[in-house]
């Protein structure tokens, strides 16, 4: 399968920071959302700045659309819509406004298409962003993204801060763009009941550092959390753990084949494991 | 460049407007009073004024995410500084134009209350020139100082200019020296601003 996206060995440092970015690897498949969980500080925002070029890496290579993009690519910017968190505009513009503006960045600006979102999030057209509430500020910032046909919709930490009702139907309209198939969305969240509804592959990163990609169908059916007590514990087999974590009484380990596992150990309880309870297991267990 | 022209012309605008109230009171009174003083300042704060306004847009681009924002649309980095000079000498010449109808109205009434014509033309160099020097150090400083110390950088980079102004003027052949300065510090202050530009990271 093709890569929309992909990451090789992408690394960044920051003068004066302890923070780094260490050999980020990951692709994103055209059709398909990737989510990219991380805790806050964790690195998400920085891999995507390497992505877009707003922040210049210092090793490594990002591929979009199969060829390094310079600042010079700017056919190519046309392809990608990018939502980051909070204000993407200036809160003194109104829609209409911000319409005009686009327009004339973009060469395929959908006006009608833009008007189609903005009546069906509820935006008025001629209010301030500043009267906006969050809620709207984010869907305005998402039918801006999609008013332009990109192939590659990224999206920095947009649903956070959202209400369950907003963020459904934004996670519904990510879902419409990735039917057609060279589309493909990058959703960084650390809201990872939102990856469960909507990400086909699933990208967890920690201090700079990715720990895995996976995709969601094997996180839902593979992965597993075996409930230990502690004297159960020494009798695991080591290459079956993939981390652990101490809980009062009881050892949670994380393994990745549910079935076996339940097999080979009868008299453990083994658990299915949501996407949350694998990312805590990752980022807070130990390993062997 | 079309969009980065909307962009500024928006940003702009939004403050501008309640500045060119002012400078339509002003410029009323200009007419109506045939003061030498008067013109003088009206002369140098209406070109100096828009100039001052117009570089307000850095400021408003990072009060939201919009500065970070525009590196990923389809416009290259050395366009987005050259819409901002550009945009700075659209301003001043529109100041140039608003003072000197203004200007042109009063001696049309009233007869050129400066002792020469010299005097006039004095004062829209020391005005374009202020503009041109307050712009031209103002840019590069606030990409590589930080876009959050806007009002502090307008102010020093204007007060420099002045200063620069005040000294250049008076001297043998004053007003050829200060433009050529200012026009000198405006165009190299450009590649400045881009190498700077190309560095910053958000």
């Amino acid at each position: 399968m093709e890569n929309i996206l992909e990451l090789q060995q992408v690394s960044k440092r920051f003068p004066g920071s302890d923070f780094a970015l260490e050999n980020v690897t990951f692709s994103l498949p055209y059709g398909s959302i990737l989510g990219f969980v991380g805790e806050n500080g964790a690195g998400k925002t920085t891999t995507i700045g390497c992505i877009l070029n707003t922040i210049t890496k210092d090793s490594g290579t990002v591929k979009l659309f199969g060829k390094e993009m310079t600042d010079a690519d700017t056919d190519m910017r046309e392809k990608i819509g990018v939502v980051y968190d909070g204000d993407n505009f200036p809160v003194y513009w109104t829609a209409a406004q911000l319409a005009k503006v686009m327009a004339g960045f973009y060469k395929q600006w959908d006006n009608i298409l833009f008007q189609k979102f903005l009546k069906e999030y509820k935006l008025p057209a001629n209010q301030k962003i500043k009267q906006y509430s969050r809620g709207m500020t984010m869907k305005l910032a998402i039918a801006v993204a999609l008013s332009h046909h990109p192939q590659l919709l990224i999206l920095d930490e947009a649903t956070g801060g959202l209400d369950p009702v907003v963020r459904d139907g934004m996670l519904d309209t990510f879902l419409d763009f990735v039917q057609e198939e060279d589309h493909s969305v990058l959703l960084s969240s650390h809201i990872t009941g939102d990856l469960e509804k909507v990400a086909d592959y699933i990208t967890f990163i920690h201090n700079g550092k990715l720990i895995m990609t996976v995709s969601k169908n094997d996180l839902v059916y593979n992965y597993a959390v075996m409930r230990c007590r502690e004297n159960q514990f020494p009798a695991l087999d080591p290459a079956d753990i993939i981390t652990y974590r101490k809980r009062d009484f009881q050892i949670d380990v994380l393994v990745s084949d549910y079935k076996t596992m339940q097999r080979k150990y009868k008299d453990i309880v083994t658990d299915r494991a949501s996407v949350d309870e694998i990312f805590l297991l990752l980022v807070r267990g130990e390993h062997v | 460049m079309k969009g980065l022209f909307k962009n500024n012309f928006l940003a702009v605008w939004t403050n501008v407007k309640f500045f060119l109230l002012f400078m339509l009171a002003m410029g009323i009174a200009v007419i109506i009073i045939p003061d030498q003083t008067w013109q003088m300042y009206f002369i140098i704060i209406g070109i100096a004024g828009l100039a001052v306004n117009a570089a307000t847009v850095i400021e408003s681009e990072f009060s939201s995410k919009w500065g970070k924002y525009k590196l990923i649309l389809p416009v290259k980095r050395i366009d987005i500084v050259r819409s901002l000079y550009l945009n700075q000498l659209l301003w001043i010449t529109a100041g140039v134009f608003f003072v000197g109808i203004v200007i042109a109205l009063s001696c049309l009434l009233h007869g050129v209350p400066f002792e020469q014509f010299e005097g006039v033309s004095g004062v829209v160099v020391i005005g374009i020139s202020i503009s041109l020097t307050m712009s031209a150090i103002f840019i590069p400083v606030i990409y590589l100082a930080g876009e959050d110390k806007t009002i502090v950088f307008l102010i020093i980079s204007l007060l420099c200019a002045i200063g620069i102004a005040a000294m250049l003027f008076n001297m043998p052949s004053g007003p050829f020296i200060l433009t050529g300065c200012s026009v000198l510090l405006f165009i190299a202050s450009f590649p400045l601003t881009v190498s700077i530009f190309r560095k910053k990271e958000y």
